[in-house]
């Protein structure tokens, strides 16, 4: 059995010529929060895209606490929960709504979330019958992660969460980061923002398509000298 | 509730049914856009077809010249009243007697298509054999469609005069020389008039009937209901093109991390939509057919014949019809490129089709072709609906059409998330 919750090895993608990754290997440990960090266009968010799923990889190999994501669809489903930098909500319908789908098959209680779960942290509540396309940026961020987080999986996946919202959103937003680490959970997170990476147990950096290991807790100063160089 | 996949359907019929005020308003708009488009259409087309009729003047020889002349005219005027009171003639032009100098003023002006001047004895040359012609005089500068119909008309008219004199005589000289048969040349003489008339003027003998369109047996007025209809299902499509859009790449990336496959979502909308539009249209279809068993106007356009197969019919047109257009906005991507590319699509093949005009005055590679393409099966099945000969093979070439728009926006689908 692998010590570890996630494991990349050699992940390698391609768009036509362009190498975007090149032989990305790391690994994360349960209960621990990694930050992936680089420069825009690094390709940070491929990565989270490969490692949700939601992207196929060109070559490399990912496993999930020994699960196969490519083997075991539905089990990797219920693993991983991923919050992309745009919100993958349907507008038309109420957060109420788009709750519920996310809930269908998770076997929790939506009504017992929304008084004391995700929902509830984020205050999702007094929203419930609103329609998304009509909440605010912070809100629909909220709604993503609450989504997201429906299956209560033990991996959390987060592309920049904080990118564009206000201050009092991205304090929510860590509050709850802490909250999940607290109770076990995994997350992989990708951010510019320092009081994200504070959360951070160690940092991965993505430049060239390599990733390298960032041992010390850096400054902002001394990070953006290492992205630069 | 357990099951993933009927969640996502009640919610896409959700948020459909969300929509209802929008997409009913919409199509009402477009409705009574259509309405007063056809009006406004037929209104100015029965205002120009007086002035579309040619306007002919007669010159009959002045009645101060003789008695026989003035005699003769009363024949003429009773032969031209004669001819306006036909529908044949009366549909196309319309007499007036006029001075000479009058008459080619009006034809210079460009009010007469032609001047007709009857010569002195015209009539006694016809019955006497001499057969002075009469003069027809057209605008030298001005021929055009109108004079050269006219010209046509007349040159077939005597010819028909000219086949019946000689008809007429032939026969009459047969009955002088055959001994005894003089007194049956008053009875010859009256049935090869009328048999003679009967051929010239009955229209019907000269033309053959040939279909409006493809869809048989239908009235003007069902043929163009059915083209407002087809049209207005078309653009009823564009009321809810924020419903039948592509799903963002990240919405589409994480239905599929749940398990909903690709193109699954775009059927759920097509399918929650076209429930919508049934709504709508089919209260729109009852109330029409029960306004039929009353007012027999309505019953004219609109005979539904059996409700439930009428209805079987509706769905299935609106399900094509619908899913066509989410096809559409599917691979335009941007809503106004979607509107814009649907319309455009649209129109060019309802008019491919035969439904703006029909096919028989198409080009026929034009019409060949239109016979092939999806509108050609959504007016028929909307045709037979109106009149009530729905016919399975409608049903199922629509049905097939839906099938194969939503396979191909699923493949769309899959192609842009394995991309």
């Amino acid at each position: 059995m692998s010590p570890y919750i996630i494991e990349a090895e050699n992940i390698t993608k391609r768009y036509g010529k362009r190498l975007v990754l090149d032989g990305v290997t790391f690994q994360v440990s349960a209960g621990e929060c990694v930050g992936i960090v680089g420069a825009n266009g690094c390709g940070k968010s491929t990565l989270l895209g490969i490692l949700s799923g939601s992207h196929r990889m060109t070559a490399g190999r990912l496993s999930y606490a020994g699960v196969d994501p490519q083997r075991h669809t539905r089990r990797f489903s219920e693993m991983i929960g991923y919050v992309p930098q745009e919100n993958p909500l349907m507008p038309q319908l109420s957060v109420l709504d788009n709750l519920k789908f996310w809930y269908c098959g998770s076997g929790r209680n939506l009504k017992q979330d929304l008084a004391s779960g995700a929902p509830a942290a984020f205050g999702l509540a007094a929203y419930a019958d609103m329609r998304v396309d009509r909440l605010s940026g912070g809100m629909k961020k909220r709604l993503s992660i609450a989504c997201a987080l429906a299956k209560n999986p033990p991996v959390l996946i987060m592309d920049e969460p904080g990118a564009s919202l206000d201050l009092v959103c991205k304090e929510d937003i860590r509050n709850y980061l802490r909250q999940y680490l607290g109770m076990g959970g995994t997350v992989l997170i990708t951010s510019h923002e320092e009081p994200e990476l504070a959360l951070c147990s160690r940092l991965l950096l993505l430049k060239n398509g390599k990733m390298m290991q960032i041992q010390e807790k850096l400054t902002s100063e001394a990070l953006l000298r290492i992205i630069r160089q | 509730m357990k099951n993933k996949f009927f969640m996502l359907f009640v919610l896409q019929l959700k948020t459909a049914f969300g929509e209802l005020p929008k997409i009913f308003l919409g199509t009402a708009v477009f409705s009574l856009l259509l309405f007063f488009f056809a009006a406004g259409a037929t209104a100015a087309g029965s205002r120009n077809k007086e002035h579309q009729k040619m306007q002919v003047a007669v010159v009959l020889p002045s009645d101060n010249i003789s008695e026989e002349v003035r005699e003769e005219n009363v024949y003429i005027r009773a032969a031209f009243d004669f001819l306006q009171g036909i529908e044949t003639v009366s549909s196309v032009c319309s007499f007036a007697y006029e001075e000479y100098e009058q008459a080619l003023d009006g034809l210079s002006s460009g009010f007469y298509t032609a001047v007709i001047v009857v010569p002195q004895r015209f009539i006694s040359g016809i019955l006497n054999g001499e057969n002075i012609p009469a003069r027809i005089i057209f605008e030298k500068g001005g021929v055009n469609t109108t004079s050269a119909i006219f010209r046509d008309m007349l040159r077939a008219g005597a010819s028909d005069l000219s086949t019946a004199q000689a008809g007429i005589y032939a026969v009459e000289n047969v009955c002088r020389q055959l001994p005894g048969a003089g007194s049956a040349v008053a009875e010859a003489d009256a049935y090869l008039n009328g048999a003679y008339f009967a051929y010239a003027l009955d229209r019907n003998v000269y033309f053959k009937v040939m279909p409006l369109s493809e869809a048989d047996g239908l009235t003007t007025v069902q043929f163009y209901a059915a083209t407002g209809i087809v049209l207005l299902f078309i653009l009823g499509g564009v009321t809810c093109v924020e419903l039948l859009r592509a799903d963002p790449p990240v919405l589409a990336a994480a239905l599929k991390r749940s398990g909903i496959v690709s193109g699954l979502n775009h059927i759920f909308k097509v399918a929650a939509v076209t429930a919508v539009f049934f709504c709508l249209f089919g209260v729109a279809f009852i109330l029409a057919a029960l306004a039929g068993i009353r007012y027999p106007q309505v019953r004219a356009v609109f005979e539904p014949g059996n409700i439930l197969i009428g209805l079987a019919g509706l769905f299935v047109l609106l399900a094509a019809v619908l899913s066509m257009a989410g096809l559409v906005y599917k691979f335009a991507g941007k809503a106004l490129s979607g509107l814009l590319l649907l319309f455009l699509l649209s129109v060019v093949m309802m008019f491919a089709s035969g439904c703006f005009v029909p096919s028989s005055m198409l080009p026929p590679v034009v019409a060949q072709l239109g016979q092939y393409l999806p509108t050609a099966w959504f007016f028929k099945l909307c045709s037979q609906m109106m009149s009530g000969n729905v016919e399975m093979m409608s049903i199922a070439a629509n049905g097939c059409y839906a099938v194969i728009f939503c396979a191909a926006a699923a493949a769309a689908d899959y192609v842009r998330e394995r991309g």
